[in-house]
């Protein structure tokens, strides 16, 4: 029967799923790229023309770098090459774009963490046109370095044209750990806090890095995807956990980091205020004692902006005495003595009556806010590198105040000015930072060791779907096979029964008229269904045996093997005459001796039986192909059309009518072939011209029967 | 119909099958030329006029075919296709005539424009009896396309 394989309808479809993915990922490469490539070349151009408006393109705080700009133009571009078909060109200078990219990232975390200066930073631009507030002037944030290098990583994976659930999943845990690294950065952004890289002492990536980041790693998911499997499938499911897994990890890591830098901040504010507290009562003091009078000398000259008619005096001893006011002890205090307290303060006003104490930018809009009502301000900034809390508390005007400000229209409970005091974040960072070493530590740990869990049941799992998958396979198989049995038998039993019942008939008839001709016809007639019914009977009972009857594996050679083949057709071989040539080898077997010897029997009597004209000659040997046996068994004989080289296989599938044979003999042999895990073909020129039939037999190999093959088969055979 | 009987082609692989046929022919005294062939390659060897049957006198025109369906070399099923796919002959009756009753086979047969579908029946009486019927339907009553 000419079914039309099953297989070719899946073959066109997956033909069409394909093409729908290939499009759908050379749009996500392209898009991607692109935009990577334009943030990039805006970013670029900023630096160029030292615009601040380019260099951050969301209006962030932190400008991106150079650097990052120029590698994410090198990254999108190699996302946007490898878009095409892969042409091995595209994919080489993509492939050349992206290690570049991953290259700088490297050596700018090697910077960071070895404190090497290999003049990277710098590539594009100057440190002149860099903002002075980072220490390392035109360095990209080590976050960014370090996304970069997986970002790399991914590219390079995804550019592989073969796309197995391997790469899949290996580009999914280093996207989503970039994501989640992007994500982190984000955050802080977004929480306006120094965030969890506060403890580093350094700034998250810029705020469009990041998203571009989570696009690129979005967009190496999708592309490394290999078609055909669906996020609920298996291997999505296992791709879907890993990325949850490495995020959780990392929510996690970002939560315990800003935990503990809230801890370390809160410490420092409570030490500012106490050091305000401690300032304001010293001004309290002064206050109420309507200023202090001191000696005067060079560090502390009389104070030109106090308008008092005893400012200074001259003790009866003749000591210079000068009037210190309460504003003027403060400044000395702070000024001379801050470093003792492990802060710096300072007071100011908007409208202070020494010049030197006007407030600065930040401390104009803390006291603008101290007017609206607030109570207090703090930040964390970043001066010269450092980073400091500044805390600011009000002044508010009290009776004692008025002594000097009254002058300036101040009335009691105004705000008169404020107390700024910074604190030198890196003492209170520095038990935290340990601590966050030991928590990114053991949170890298912990993700490890939860992925290659994943791994494992990952492992587990695939290993038994592919058994699965196998073994409904070889179900598929024997149904089919099944089905084409139970047909034909309908229809090839039932064929000489026809003959027989219908012949019976005519014998009936013709005994009456007494034709003997007729009635020697008939009965020859009948004779070959009958036998054609017997054989037909005896092959499919062996047929059925090879998945039922197993006798117990014995080692046994090949010698052997052909010799009782021989010895059972000795009375046809001599019959025709035929000169048989055996190859001499030392291929030991184990496995069923009766059923491998049906291999040769069927060969053999098949080559007996088509032969051609001239002497017959058969060859019984075996060729090594890369290192493995093939077998073979070839003849002179009538040959086979190459057009049913497939054909002479199937059941009951004969290709001459007048052949008595019942068509099972080659598919008993491809069925215990294949139950050895090998494979038979037939090679023939044509009619006329002999042919051989080659095969293997590696399950039945001695020193090669796996533990897998023997339980498959053991399987096979039990269901069936 | 011209009055000359049309000649009917057997494809049948079992002789046994195709002698009953020529019998049973005979005997209900169908005066049709009945021609036998053996497998599906001889089939269409006729039908295209190739091989043996080059001369268009040795093999002339069939008013009727009688096909079926497991044969050796080119199956019954890809000579019905081949047959009506083919302008020429496309409009000859074809009755598959089998001893299989596979749901599929007679599914694919009639999408593959067969004429008709017979099962041999194991009764020599039922056989006969089909072949009669065959005989008065499709040779004495049903009109049957001109052929040159």
């Amino acid at each position: 029967m000419n079914t039309p394989p099953p297989s070719l309808m899946i073959e066109t479809l997956t033909g069409v799923t394909r093409d729908a993915f290939q499009r759908r990922n050379a749009v996500t490469s392209l898009l991607t790229g692109a935009l990577a490539v334009a943030v990039g070349t805006i970013v670029t151009a900023g630096w160029f023309f030292d615009s601040a408006a380019l260099k951050s393109p969301l209006a962030g705080q932190v400008p991106m770098k150079a650097n990052t700009a120029l590698c994410f133009i090198l990254t999108g571009l190699a996302l946007m090459l490898s878009s095409r078909a892969f042409s091995p060109t595209n994919i080489r200078i993509a492939q050349f774009c992206s290690l570049l990219a991953g290259l700088v990232g490297l050596v700018t975390l090697g910077e960071y963490v070895f404190g090497w200066d290999t003049g990277i930073d710098q590539i594009l631009l100057s440190a002149s046109s860099d903002a002075p507030s980072t220490l390392h002037p035109g360095r990209m944030a080590p976050d960014t370095a370090l996304c970069f290098i997986l970002l790399t990583i991914g590219l390079e994976l995804t550019f592989r044209a073969q796309k197995t659930t391997a790469i899949f999943l290996s580009t999914t845990i280093l996207a989503s750990l970039m994501t989640a690294v992007a994500l982190a950065a984000t955050a802080s952004h977004l929480m306006n806090l120094i965030g969890a890289f506060g403890l580093l002492g350094i700034m998250p990536m810029a705020l469009p890095s990041a998203l571009l980041f989570i696009f690129m790693g979005m967009a190496c998911i999708l592309i490394s995807w290999p078609p055909g499997i669906s996020i609920w499938s298996f291997h999505g499911r296992s791709a879907a956990a890993c990325a949850i897994w490495t995020f959780v990890l990392a929510a996690s890591l970002v939560w315990s980091l800003h935990r503990e830098e809230r801890f370390a901040l809160q410490t420092a504010a409570a030490f500012a205020r106490a050091n305000i507290s401690k300032d304001i009562s010293f001004r309290k003091w002064a206050t109420s004692h309507g200023g202090v009078y001191v000696r005067s000398n060079v560090d502390t000259p009389p104070n030109p902006y106090l308008q008092h008619p005893a400012r200074d005096v001259l003790t009866t001893s003749g000591v210079k005495l000068t009037l210190m006011n309460p504003a003027y002890i403060l400044r000395e205090l702070q000024q001379n003595f801050g470093d003792e307290y492990g802060t710096r303060s300072r007071i100011t006003s908007l409208t202070p009556l020494n010049p030197i104490n006007s407030a600065d930018a930040w401390q104009a809009k803390a006291l603008k806010s101290f007017v609206q009502g607030a109570k207090e301000l703090q930040e964390v900034q970043n001066l010269n590198g450092r980073l400091y809390l500044r805390i600011m508390q009000p002044f508010i005007v009290e009776s004692g105040c008025l002594k000097c400000h009254a002058g300036q229209g101040y009335l009691l409970g105004d705000v008169r000015g404020g107390i700024d005091s910074s604190v030198l974040l890196d003492n209170y960072l520095a038990p935290g930072r340990e601590h966050g070493t030991l928590l990114a530590l053991s949170h890298s740990g912990i993700w490890v060791i939860g992925l290659l869990g994943l791994g494992f049941s990952y492992r587990r799992e695939s290993l038994l779907n592919a058994e699965t998958e196998q073994a409904t396979k070889v179900l598929k198989d024997y149904n089919a096979e099944l089905e084409r049995l139970n047909y034909a038998l309908s229809h090839e039993l039932r064929s000489p029964l026809v003959t027989v019942k219908s012949f019976l008939e005519f014998l009936t008839q013709d005994l009456a008229t007494g034709d003997g001709e007729r009635i020697a016809k008939d009965i020859g007639y009948m004779h070959t269904a009958t036998d054609k019914m017997t054989q037909l009977l005896d092959q499919l009972v062996m047929i059925s045996r090879i998945g039922r009857v197993v006798n117990p594996p014995v080692s046994v050679t090949f010698s052997e093997l052909v010799g009782d083949v021989l010895d059972r057709l000795a009375e046809r071989i001599a019959e025709q005459e035929a000169e048989i040539e055996v190859d001499q080898c030392a291929i030991e077997f184990y496995g069923d001796r009766p059923r491998l010897t049906e291999i040769w029997h069927h060969l053999l009597d098949n080559a007996l039986t088509f032969r051609g004209e001239h002497p017959l000659r058969i060859r019984i040997g075996v060729a090594l192909e890369n290192s493995i046996p093939r077998f073979y068994v070839s003849d002179n004989g009538c040959g086979v059309d190459p057009r049913y080289h497939e054909k002479i296989f199937g059941l009951f599938d004969k290709l001459n009518a007048k052949n008595k044979g019942t068509g099972l003999g080659l598919a008993l042999v491809k069925r215990i072939v294949e139950l050895y895990n090998g494979a038979i073909t037939v090679e023939s020129e044509g009619l006329g011209h002999g042919c051989c039939f080659r095969f293997t037999l590696p399950g039945a190999l001695k020193g090669n029967e796996t533990g897998t093959d023997k339980e498959k088969r053991e399987w096979m055979v039990n269901r069936l | 119909m011209d009055g000359k009987p049309v000649v009917i082609l057997l494809v049948e692989d079992d002789p046994a099958h195709a002698e009953i046929v020529k019998r049973n022919f005979e005997t209900f005294q169908v005066a049709n030329r009945l021609i036998h062939v053996a497998d599906g390659q001889e089939a269409l060897d006729y039908l295209h006029r190739e091989g043996s049957y080059g001369a268009p006198e040795a093999s002339p025109r069939p008013g009727l075919i009688l096909l079926d369906l497991r044969l050796p070399k080119v199956d019954g099923l890809d000579v019905l296709k081949i047959v009506k796919d083919d302008p020429s002959l496309q409009s000859i009756p074809i009755i598959i005539l089998t001893t299989s009753d596979a749901e599929s086979d007679i599914a694919r047969a009639y999408s593959c424009k067969a004429n008709s579908y017979l099962v041999k029946p194991v009764d020599f009486y039922k056989f006969a009896d089909l072949l009669k019927t065959i005989g008065y339907y499709w040779l004495a009553w049903n009109q049957n396309p001109h052929l040159n």
